[in-house]
């Protein structure tokens, strides 16, 4: 899988998915699932957070200005 | 009904104004939005105040506007303030950063922005700015002036500095001076903002903070948001909710109510000046009705048309017994039948006035349909 460095949410998303992939190989070396998992787990919580920040900056969107 | 009308003006001021510290501000410019149409008479303006962050943009949206102007749900045809009666005008006041005259807007004649050379500037300079546009548009007469928070302290400063100039005076959320509490949250905010090293000692560059933010902003900010809210209000918005996927155990993780100071509070100074903001909060601080008087009745003597006064029940920043004590005053120098108190049932805190127009609106259309013939 290539290493390079994915920003936005949905290449994030389809990369998690990619690592979730490989790692239901039957013939996967341990230290190489062990690598892919923490991989994934990276982008998922980026991408949550991401998704966090989104629906905050949605909610003030509709919101008056404080004082 | 008609529509909302917004129109958005800029007037250049050629001549000097006196500010109350003895300066001038020599020339200067208001920018103003207005709602509705002026009557042939002049006689159906009414002028809205703006708070510490807010501008002249208080109803409807701009081509790609995402959020309607900060009094929205007030101001607009059929609303408490009806644009299809009354002539709307907002300003941006003086020493704030929308438009007018203020600490980043260039210095005659050289045109650098003014930044620490801008003077200090007082309520009562704002209220006296905003007569000079009305004389400007021929407006001698208003049938109502209002505002919120600081917005309602220049409401009672055209009571008292230019009796009669509006049929009705209504300041909400307001106070008739400044208490220290208020001065503390303020404290905070300048305090952070000035020991940011990225402040430079107000020679930051205008546009870069535009773009990057100001943490030291950012965190007065948070301070003053609290002070705009109350226990209640946070409780109902937050609960003890924890971002999902912020580990309990993991020492910067994070309750809802925090993520929310951050976003609001670094956000901040991106779309508001920090420097302007160390003037406007001086402006409040020193605010004092009574200032130039022997004591605030002797101030309020002056006062020669209906004031209506509200104060919200949860304000927390300006307390509704500080609007009260204003109609103690004015009874006490018998003047009773001018003054009329109205305390909100919120829980919200001071931004109250902002956020629950419906619990006050019908009482602000009904002061304002009272002898209006227009």
């Amino acid at each position: 899988m290539a290493e390079e460095k994915v920003e936005s949410f949905e290449e994030k998303i389809e990369a998690a998915r990619e690592i979730l992939k490989a790692l239901s190989e039957p013939d996967l070396a341990l230290d190489r699932a062990s690598a892919l998992h923490k991989k994934g787990t990276t982008l998922l919580q980026e991408a949550s957070e991401m998704l966090e920040k989104a629906k905050l900056e949605f909610q003030e969107s509709c919101t008056t200005e404080p004082d | 009904m008609a529509d909302l009308n917004l129109k958005s003006h800029r007037l250049e001021f050629k001549s000097a104004l006196y500010l109350e510290s003895g300066r001038i501000l020599e020339p200067f410019e208001i920018v103003y939005e207005t709602y509705g149409k002026l009557n042939e008479h002049k006689s159906n303006a009414v002028l809205v105040c703006h708070a510490l962050s807010g501008s002249h943009h208080a109803a409807g949206k701009h081509e790609g506007d995402r959020k309607p102007g900060w009094w929205d749900g007030l101001i607009g045809p059929g609303k408490a303030i009806d644009t299809d009666r009354f002539f709307v005008i907002c300003t941006n006041t003086i020493g704030s950063c929308f438009g007018s005259t203020g600490p980043t807007s260039p210095m005659f004649p050289r045109m650098e922005p003014y930044r620490l050379k801008f003077p200090v500037v007082t309520i009562k300079d704002m209220v006296k700015a905003q007569r000079l546009l009305l004389d400007r548009l021929g407006i001698e007469q208003l049938h109502g002036v209002i505002g919120g928070s600081m917005g309602g302290m220049q409401a009672l400063h055209f009571a008292v500095d230019f009796p009669g100039l509006a049929r009705h005076n209504i300041a909400l959320a307001a106070t008739h001076a400044t208490s220290p509490w208020v001065v503390a949250f303020n404290k905070i905010s300048i305090e952070a903002i000035i020991n940011d090293p990225a402040f430079e000692g107000g020679q930051y560059d205008i546009e870069a903070i535009k773009e990057a933010g100001l943490k030291g902003g950012g965190v007065g900010r948070m301070a003053g948001h609290i002070g705009f809210l109350s226990p209640e209000s946070m409780m109902r918005k937050f609960g003890r909710d924890y971002v999902a996927q912020d580990g309990l155990f993991d020492l910067f993780g994070k309750f809802q109510v925090e993520r929310y100071l951050e976003y609001n509070g670094y956000n901040f100074p991106k779309w508001f000046d920090p420097l302007t903001l160390i003037y406007i909060a001086k402006a409040i601080n020193i605010y004092d009705l009574s200032r130039g008087h022997d004591c605030l009745e002797s101030a309020l003597k002056r006062v020669s048309t209906p004031l209506h006064l509200f104060g919200f029940k949860r304000d927390l920043l300006f307390l509704p017994e500080e609007m009260e004590s204003i109609a103690h005053a004015m009874a006490a120098i018998g003047k009773e039948s001018l003054c009329h108190y109205h305390l909100v049932e919120s829980d919200y805190g001071h931004d109250a006035f902002l956020v629950e127009i419906d619990r006050f609106s019908d009482t602000i259309a009904d002061i304002l349909r009272k002898d209006f013939d227009g």
